[in-house]
């Protein structure tokens, strides 16, 4: 039994709420303001003769404080974040100023490609540690507002995109959602990665530049104190899709209840059922191979009716497994004789199981 | 009136004579000092032997966490020698005094932790702190002084310096 992937449709919606500013504890890791004046003026006493005279004081000197850009950009999550098929979900992340003066900050997100690696080292949660998830599709960065103090914290407000962060204060955090759709198709655990990135800009939106050549005395400077050494920092996270978590079980009755003597039918019943809070799944194909002690028993169920399909919905059907070409039902001469089902009658309809719903399949087979 | 005009004209040339010895004398006890006062900041380089040393390069951008230097000179531009020589430098409130970086060239040094209203020995400086007195850490500092032990001769120059981190 496997579920089909046709193909992946992530489209991430990059919103941004800064949903509530965080106090962050009172430890004033920023240092000095930008901009500060540091004036400094010594002083000499001394006697001439024994006699005092008037102190001496020497030209004050200063230096002007620049601004020392540092901030943070950390994930909250602890692992990957569960979505379904088709569902909407959020990561959230924390951006913190410990600099010494506000900042503005522009935000971007995209979308981790092959390479880009573990996202929660040393589990295999790559993007593309299978090669499956190499295939993500297109995915689109919506454009959002900022809007400090909406909503709470792991309640975000997707509806207002955003595209910066306007005038964070020194020490103060906020928090950043990375909104997005799962796409309608996957296979289950396919890992969808995000980065979020955040560049410091000055008031216009221009990204800051390190200080450098000549001094300017009279204006603040930048430096970078980042991790990266620039004016952006970065953190990733990612969604593990949740398709369908399908069970499966065999069970086994001899046709009229005898014993399972040389010549009796036996009929097996495979059991496939899909839990309430998972996506459909579709385009199921089963396997199984037969025992070498019983011989399939063709039109188990009527003429051309090898395989008999009932998902408690819908009328029971049946597929053919007699070798003709409409067969949706093939049966691989063995040894092992190998029954595959792979749609629901002749004309080749999937096989569908939905969320919260049951599927019985059955066949027949003759002892030996 | 006349004699009285003589022994006001004796009286004042008494009174006029006596400024002018006092004013002598006030210009003999008349010192005068130069003083002066850079900053510069600690730079840690990879020199061309690969090895890490400080330098002192201009303050010219300082931000929170970095070390700056003042030094302060000072030279007797005076026609006497000066005495009892005390260099006083406030450390502005966002900085924090260096352990240790007072130079001190045969002067004593000592700290304040009052605002400069008492000042003692860096071992021996004690703060009260919430009704408690406790000894002075170098982030409590708020002054530090070097006082000369000797004369500071005519055309003598000395310095001084610490270093402060930008808090």
């Amino acid at each position: 039994m496997k579920t089909v992937i046709t193909k992946l449709d992530l489209f991430v919606r990059l919103g941004l709420t800064t949903a509530a500013l965080i106090l962050a504890p009172q430890v004033f890791a920023a240092g000095t303001d930008a901009g500060v004046i540091v004036s400094n003026t010594a002083v000499v006493d001394y006697k001439v003769g024994g006699a005092a005279q008037p102190s001496e004081s020497s030209t004050p000197v200063t230096f002007l404080v620049d601004r020392k850009v540092i901030f943070d950009v950390s994930r909250t999550g602890v692992g990957l974040t569960p979505i379904n098929l088709g569902a909407s979900g959020f990561l959230e992340f924390v951006v913190t100023n410990t600099s010494n003066d506000f900042l503005d900050f522009n935000l971007g997100a995209a979308q981790l490609a092959v390479g880009d690696g573990q996202i929660y080292p040393p589990d295999a949660t790559t993007v593309d540690d299978d090669g499956r998830d190499t295939s993500l599709p297109t995915y689109a960065i919506g454009t959002f507002e900022s809007s400090p103090g909406a909503g709470d914290a792991g309640a975000p407000d997707c509806s207002v995109p955003a595209t910066k962060i306007d005038e964070l204060p020194e020490d103060i955090s906020v928090r950043v959602y990375l909104c997005a759709s799962a796409p309608a198709v996957a296979i289950n655990d396919d890992v969808a990665g995000l980065r979020l990135e955040v560049t410091a800009t000055d008031d216009a939106g221009t990204t800051l530049v390190a200080a450098g050549g000549a001094d300017d005395p009279a204006a603040v400077e930048n430096v970078f104190a980042t991790t990266s050494g620039t004016a952006t920092e970065s953190d990733i996270d990612g969604f593990r899709i949740t398709a369908s978590t399908l069970t499966v079980s065999k069970t086994s009755a001899v046709i009229g209840g005898g014993k399972a003597i040389p010549g009796a039918i036996v009929e097996y019943t495979i059991t496939i059922n899909n839990p309430a809070d998972a996506p459909a799944a579709t385009e199921l194909s089963i396997g199984d191979d037969l025992d070498a002690n019983v011989t399939f028993k063709d039109d188990g169920y009527g003429a051309g009716q090898n395989v008999s399909i009932d998902d408690g919905v819908n009328p029971v059907t049946y597929c053919d497994a007699d070798g003709d070409a409409t067969d949706n039902c093939t049966l691989a001469a063995g040894p092992p004789v190998s029954l595959t089902i792979a749609g629901k009658n002749p004309a080749g309809d999937p096989i569908d199981v939905a969320a919260n719903s049951t599927t019985l399949i059955r066949f027949q087979v003759v002892i030996n | 009136m006349s004699a009285k005009t003589k022994r006001y004209t004796a009286g004042n040339a008494f009174f006029l004579a006596l400024p002018i010895l006092l004013g002598s004398s006030a210009v003999l006890a008349q010192g005068h000092l130069d003083v002066t006062t850079t900053v510069q900041k600690e730079m840690v380089v990879t020199n061309e032997n690969g090895e890490t040393e400080t330098r002192l390069i201009g303050a010219e951008t300082v931000v929170p966490g970095e070390r700056v230097v003042y030094t302060i000179t000072f030279e007797n531009t005076g026609a006497d020698a000066a005495e009892n020589v005390v260099i006083t430098n406030p450390i502005a409130e966002s900085l924090s005094y260096v352990a240790g970086s007072a130079s001190n060239g045969d002067m004593r040094i000592e700290f304040s932790a009052d605002g400069g209203r008492t000042f003692g020995i860096a071992s021996e400086l004690t703060l009260v702190d919430d009704g408690i007195e406790r000894p002075a850490t170098t982030g409590d500092y708020t002054h530090v002084r070097w006082i000369m032990q000797t004369e500071l001769d005519v055309g003598a120059k000395g310095s001084a310096s610490f270093a402060a981190i930008l808090e």
